[in-house]
C-alpha cells in the first residue's frame, strides 16, 4: 500500500488528468480485503463528534469498511470527510456513476489509512480533508479532485498519524426528505394543514409512518376528521396528547349517544327574552342563542349571529332588506361568513302584509354584504315547491357554529341550515324539512366568482340535489316549542313517538360521513325525496330515547326546548328555568 | 477532540484575549467571527465550553461549504444581541416559531440552498433558523398533490398498489 501511494506522490500534482487515469477501481478494490457488512452507525456523534449518523443502505456498504478499520488496531480513530460539495451542484444530485466515483475515493482513502498507520502510530493528530466538486457533468472530478490535490498532498506531507472523520451527508439521500432527520422534517410538517398531511401519507411509507405516529399531526387530521379547530383554551393548558384523548372521546361519544348523568347547569344565566331565548352554561364553554318558534306568527324581531355564532344584532320589525335597487322581502337572514347574507324569500304565508308577487321570490338569495362590489345569488327551490303557495319557511333552527372556546370547537365554516316549510296554523303531523350545509352555498359562490351586474340565477338542479336533502319529517309536527335544533352539521329533532320520546340525530359532516362510509356504518341515509324531488346529500342517522328526565318533563308538557350543543343537548325545562344539560360525553 | 484540526497558534487570531473564532468550511475556507455572533449555535457554543475546559482553543470544522457557512453567518449577525425564545435552550419550547419578516426574505432561495441552510442549522443547533426554514419549506409543498409532493420531497413511491388503494389513512375527506 505505501508503495501504491508513492506511486502517486512522484507524480505530478498539477497533472490531474493523469491521475485520474490511474485511479480506477481494478488498482484499489483487490488492496481492500473489506468484508462489508450492513452497519446501521458508522461513527455516531458523540463518538467522533461531526460525524454523521449512516442510515441508508447505501452508505452501510461504506460504513462497513469503516467499521472494519476501527476495529482493526491500526488507527486509533479513523474516519474519512466526505464533506459536501463546493461545486455548483450539491452531493444531493449524485447518482449512478458518480456515487460510484465517491465509493471508489472511500476505498482509496480507507486503505491509505491502513498503509499508514503502522509508522505513523502515536503522533500528533491531524484532520485532512477530502474535497469533492460534484456536478453531472464531470462526475469524475470527484476522484480527481480528491486524490489530485487534496489527498495525495496530505497523504504525503503528513509526519503525523491521521485522524479523520466521516461526514457523510446523505450520499444516499439524493432527496429533500431522506436527507433530512425525523425531527426537522416533523417541524416542517407541523406547519402543514391536514389536506397537505394527508397528501404527505400517500407520498411514502416513511412519511406515512411519520405522520402516524407524531401526536401533533395526528391530533391535526383528526380535528379535521371529526370537524373541529383546535381551541384557544386547550392550546394554553392542556398537553397535545391530552387533547387528542379528549377528542377521541368526544368522537365516540357522538358515535354512540349515551346518555350521561344530567349536568344541572346553576343557571349563570339564561334569559327568556321573549322571542329570543339565551343560554350560557357557567364556564361559558356552551353558548346558545336562537329564536324558540313562537305561536305568534308574525314574530317581528329576529336576532342575527354571524359566522361564529355570536349573535350580531337585532332586527326589530323589518320586512325589508333594501339591497341595492333591489329590494327583497324577508322575515330572516344569516349570515353565510363574513362577506354574505342569506335571505329566505319563500315567505308568502297569508297572513303577511305584503304577500309576496314576484316568482323570483320562491328561492333563496344571497346577498353580499357589501353592497358595491358584488352580485347576489338566487337559488331557486325545487319546481314542486313553487306550487305549494301558502307556505312559509319556519325558521327553526340558527345557524350556529361555535365560538373559540373550549378545547376544541366545531368549524363556523361548516354549517348546516334547515329549513321547515311549513302552513302556518295547519296542525299537520309531518313536514318538509328541506338540510343545506352553508358550504353549498358559499363554495358555488367561490366557484362563480362574481361580477357585477344581474344577480345569478342558479336553478334547483345546479345546486339542490348534491347539495341539500329533502326528508318528510314525522312527529315532530307544530308544537308550542321547537323539536328541531342545529349545532354546526348536526341537526336534532325531539319526537313524541311511543311513549317516551326519542331523540334524532342527523349529521351532515362530509368528513364523518365518509368516516362513516368508510367503516361501513349501516346509519348512513343517503339523500330523501318528496313528492319526486330527488336529493342525494347523505348523512348519519342515529336515533336514540329520550333520558329518563326529560322525557318525564315532555309528558308532563314542560319541556321548553331541546338545543343542541358542542357536547350533549340542552334540554330547557319551564319550571323555574333551571337547565339541564344532558351530556353525550 | 476528532473534528478540530489542531492548528499552529499563529493560526489561532489572538487566542484568549479576543474571543473570535476559526471556522473551517468543508472547502477549506477559512472563516474568523467573533465568538459572540455565533453563540446563537448551541454547537458552537458547546465547542467554546470545551475550549474554555481544556484552554486550548481550535478551529471548528464544518461539514458544509462556505458558502451555506456564510449565510448561517449573516443570519446570526443579524440577529446579534436579540433574544429569541427558540434559541433559548432555557426556556420552554414555543411550539411554532413565529414568522419573521426578515427570515423570510433571507430564505428566498432556491430549494437546494434551503435545505443546505436547514441542515447547517441543524448541526449547528440553531433552532430559529431551523423552524423558519422549516417553514419555508413548508410553504413549497403546501396544497401540492401527493404526486407533486413527491417531485418536490425527491420521494419515491414504495406503496405497492394494493397499498396505495386501500383506505389507510382514517381522513377520506
Amino acid at each position: 500500500m505505501p508503495g501504491f501511494f508513492r506511486h502517486y506522490s512522484e507524480r505530478n500534482p498539477t497533472n490531474e488528468a493523469s491521475n485520474t487515469a490511474v485511479v480506477g477501481p481494478r488498482q484499489i478494490l483487490p488492496c481492500l480485503p473489506v468484508q462489508l457488512e450492513p452497519v446501521k452507525t458508522c461513527i455516531n456523534r458523540e463518538g467522533v463528534q461531526s460525524a454523521f449518523t449512516v442510515e441508508h443502505s447505501t452508505s452501510c456498504e461504506f460504513a462497513g469498511i469503516l467499521q472494519q478499520y476501527r476495529s482493526s488496531e491500526a488507527p486509533t480513530k479513523c474516519a474519512i470527510l466526505l464533506s459536501e460539495s463546493s461545486g455548483q451542484k450539491d452531493s444531493m444530485s449524485l447518482h449512478g456513476k458518480q456515487r460510484e466515483s465517491l465509493l471508489r475515493v472511500a476505498l482509496l482513502i480507507g486503505s491509505a489509512i491502513a498503509g499508514m498507520t503502522e509508522h505513523q502510530r502515536g503522533v500528533k493528530s491531524t484532520v485532512f480533508r477530502t474535497l469533492y466538486a460534484t456536478s453531472d457533468d464531470h462526475p469524475e472530478t470527484i476522484t480527481r479532485f480528491s486524490l489530485g490535490l487534496d489527498l495525495r498532498k496530505h497523504l504525503y506531507s503528513l509526519e503525523k498519524p491521521v485522524e479523520l472523520v466521516v461526514l457523510w451527508p446523505h450520499l444516499s439521500g439524493m432527496s429533500l426528505l431522506s436527507s433530512l432527520p425525523n425531527d426537522i422534517l416533523l417541524e416542517i410538517l407541523e406547519d402543514l394543514d391536514w389536506r397537505d398531511l394527508i397528501a404527505c401519507k400517500r407520498t411514502c411509507h416513511r412519511l406515512d409512518t411519520l405522520v402516524g405516529t407524531a401526536v401533533l399531526l395526528h391530533y391535526t387530521i383528526e380535528l379535521a376528521a371529526c370537524g373541529m379547530l383546535d381551541g384557544e383554551r386547550g392550546r394554553l393548558t392542556l398537553p397535545i396528547r391530552e387533547r387528542l384523548d379528549r377528542l377521541k372521546q368526544h368522537r365516540e361519544a357522538w358515535r354512540n349517544l349515551t346518555w350521561t348523568e344530567p349536568t344541572i347547569s346553576p343557571t349563570s344565566w339564561v334569559g327568556l327574552t321573549p322571542p329570543i331565548l339565551f343560554a350560557r352554561s357557567v364556564d361559558n364553554d356552551e353558548y346558545f342563542a336562537r329564536q324558540p318558534a313562537t305561536n305568534t306568527h308574525r314574530c317581528t324581531t329576529k336576532a342575527v349571529c354571524n359566522s361564529h355564532g355570536e349573535l350580531l344584532f337585532s332586527i326589530v320589525a323589518r320586512d325589508y332588506w333594501s339591497i341595492g335597487t333591489e329590494e327583497y322581502q324577508s322575515r330572516n337572514g344569516w349570515f353565510l361568513n363574513e362577506s354574505y347574507i342569506l335571505l329566505d324569500l319563500f315567505t308568502s304565508d297569508a297572513t303577511a302584509a305584503r304577500p309576496i308577487q314576484s316568482p323570483s321570490a320562491r328561492c333563496l338569495v344571497v346577498v353580499p354584504i357589501s353592497l358595491s362590489d358584488a352580485r347576489s345569488y338566487r337559488f331557486f327551490q325545487p319546481e314542486f315547491f313553487q306550487d305549494l303557495t301558502h307556505w312559509s319557511h319556519r325558521i327553526i333552527p340558527w345557524c350556529t357554529g361555535d365560538v373559540d372556546q373550549g378545547y376544541f370547537y366545531a368549524d363556523p365554516e361548516d354549517r348546516l341550515l334547515s329549513l321547515r316549510p311549513s302552513t302556518p296554523g295547519s296542525s299537520l303531523s309531518s313536514q318538509f324539512v328541506i338540510d343545506i350545509p352553508v358550504r353549498t352555498f358559499t363554495e358555488y359562490i367561490q366557484s362563480h366568482p362574481e361580477e357585477d351586474g344581474a344577480p345569478v340565477v342558479v336553478p334547483w338542479e345546479e345546486w339542490g340535489p348534491r347539495g341539500a336533502r329533502i326528508t318528510l319529517e314525522t312527529g315532530t309536527g307544530h308544537a308550542r316549542w321547537p323539536r328541531t335544533s342545529v349545532h354546526g352539521m348536526r341537526q336534532l329533532s325531539v319526537r313524541e313517538d311511543a311513549l317516551r320520546g326519542s331523540v334524532t340525530v342527523l349529521d351532515y359532516h362530509p368528513r364523518r360521513v365518509a368516516r362513516a362510509l368508510a367503516r361501513g356504518d349501516a346509519q348512513v341515509v343517503h339523500g330523501g325525496s318528496v313528492g319526486g324531488v330527488v336529493t342525494l346529500l347523505p348523512c348519519i342517522e342515529t336515533t336514540v330515547p329520550l333520558p329518563e328526565g326529560p322525557a318525564r318533563s315532555l309528558a308532563a308538557g314542560r319541556m321548553l326546548g331541546a338545543w343542541l350543543c358542542k357536547n350533549g343537548v340542552l334540554f330547557v325545562e319551564v319550571r323555574d328555568f333551571s337547565v339541564a344539560v344532558l351530556y353525550f360525553c | 477532540m476528532p473534528t478540530i484540526v489542531s492548528v499552529d497558534d499563529s493560526t489561532v487570531p489572538g487566542e484568549g484575549s479576543s474571543r473570535l473564532l476559526l471556522l473551517v468550511s468543508s472547502d477549506n475556507k477559512h472563516i474568523v467571527v467573533e465568538e459572540d455572533i455565533m453563540s446563537r449555535s448551541r454547537f458552537i457554543s458547546k465547542q467554546v465550553e470545551g475550549f474554555e475546559a481544556t484552554s486550548q482553543r481550535h478551529a471548528i470544522l464544518l461539514p458544509f461549504s462556505s458558502f451555506v457557512l456564510n449565510k448561517v453567518i449573516e443570519y446570526c449577525s443579524h440577529y446579534r444581541g436579540y433574544y429569541l425564545l427558540e434559541d433559548d435552550p432555557d426556556a420552554a419550547p414555543p411550539g411554532r416559531s413565529p414568522v419573521r419578516e426578515w427570515d423570510q426574505e433571507f430564505l428566498d432561495v432556491d430549494r437546494n440552498m434551503l435545505l443546505r441552510i436547514i441542515k447547517a442549522a441543524h448541526y449547528l443547533e440553531i433552532k430559529s433558523l431551523v423552524g423558519s426554514c422549516a417553514r419555508a419549506i413548508a410553504d413549497m409543498i403546501r396544497g401540492k398533490t401527493t404526486e407533486e409532493m413527491r417531485e418536490i420531497l425527491g420521494v419515491e413511491n414504495d406503496f405497492t398498489p394494493e397499498e396505495e388503494h386501500s383506505p389507510s389513512s382514517k381522513c377520506t375527506g
